[in-house]
């Protein structure tokens, strides 16, 4: 754990959060959350940025991108179904099963062909291709699936695309507090989050009936470890080990000693903003 | 008192708020070195004091450099 107390690491990584202005004490000089994947060369080979800091990656996906390929802890909460051609496992990857309020997790569709067997990405004259839809409670946010590159081949006369060999589809998940709150404590121990799989396949030769699988995957909601701060209140989930408050006092005592000004002003403006706060969630109740 | 509310992310955080909005990457901002580009040379203090140089002290193994606003808020 490394500290960059006058951020100069952080401007020459480009990193740091242009919406905290200069005069901002003690916020100013933050960066905005960013992770960066280096070669062994120290070559730039993956990062990880995110437009809002309360959506993050999970610790897997970094060690991922580190061996570049997907490592699924054999714990992970998973579902399976098929038959003679293919098999098609499904698993939720990252943070060991459990889902975090921001905290990005991934649905892993890996298609395993028998050997002859071709997966068929694209649309084209027999229709769409391999397809998965995820739908989970309210709350849970589902992006769109990242599928890994395709070649082009002939099938019955027609220009395809295809997966070569076995396939991993991922589809990015996160929850809002709709699902899971760091304010409250947690209701349902888990949830269950459908993973419909549409697989359209080829032996080379001609196309097979596209097979259709849902598989369902238990995920447990996991309480987050507060920082010990008087001003988070009793939030219902768990707390840190660690009292923050010490460590507080002096990164903000050193701030405000550098910047005696901009400490009376955000004293003013964190007031101004706590009013302006609890007003809207008094009109709101 | 804490004070929370959902934003307009729909997250919900028992902190000031008011802050959240500022923390927000502005929309088509990029941030960080181009990818296949070496990253910068640095040495920083670690938690007990020590100094530790990027490059020299991660040999040849890749590396993951996580930037994070703070260890205590």
């Amino acid at each position: 754990m490394l500290a960059d107390v006058k951020s100069q690491v952080i401007k020459r990584f480009h990193v740091l959060n242009t919406e905290v202005p200069p005069g901002d004490i003690p916020a100013y000089g933050v960066p905005f959350p960013a992770i960066f994947v280096t070669d062994n060369d120290g070559n730039l080979v993956r990062s990880f940025v995110h437009n809002s800091y309360k959506i993050r990656s999970s610790p897997e996906h970094l060690i991922d991108s580190i061996r570049g390929e997907i490592s699924i802890d054999p714990s992970a909460p998973s579902a399976t179904a098929g038959d003679n051609n293919l098999r098609i496992n499904v698993y939720f990857h990252g943070g060991r099963g459990t889902l975090r309020q921001g905290i990005e997790r991934q649905i892993v569709v890996r298609i395993e062909p028998r050997e002859g067997i071709q997966i068929i990405a694209g649309a084209g004259p027999h229709g769409p291709g391999t397809s998965v839809a995820v739908t989970g409670p309210p709350g849970l946010v589902i992006a769109d699936a990242a599928a890994p590159a395709t070649v082009d081949t002939i099938i019955a006369g027609e220009n395809v695309a295809v997966f070569q060999g076995n396939t991993d589809l991922v589809i990015p998940v996160y929850a809002q507090a709709a699902l899971i709150s760091e304010c409250r404590p947690i209701e349902n121990d888990s949830i269950t989050i459908r993973v419909e799989v549409r697989v359209v396949a080829s032996d080379g030769a001609v196309l097979l009936e596209p097979k259709t699988e849902i598989l369902d995957l238990e995920v447990f909601l996991e309480p987050v470890d507060m920082p010990r701060l008087r001003f988070h209140g009793d939030t219902g989930q768990r707390r840190s080990d660690m009292d923050s408050e010490p460590h507080l006092r002096r990164l903000v005592l050193r701030q405000f000693r550098r910047h005696p000004l901009g400490a009376i002003r955000s004293i003013l403006n964190t007031r101004r903003m706590q009013g302006q706060a609890q007003q809207r969630t008094s009109r709101e109740q | 008192m804490s004070v929370t509310e959902i934003d307009e992310l729909g997250f919900e955080a028992p902190a000031a708020v008011g802050l959240p909005v500022r923390a927000n990457l502005p929309s088509g901002m990029r941030i960080g070195p181009d990818i296949g580009t070496r990253l910068p040379d640095f040495s920083l203090p670690d938690q007990y004091g020590n100094l530790v140089d990027f490059h020299t002290d991660r040999g040849s193994s890749p590396a993951v450099i996580v930037f994070y606003r703070s260890a205590v808020w």
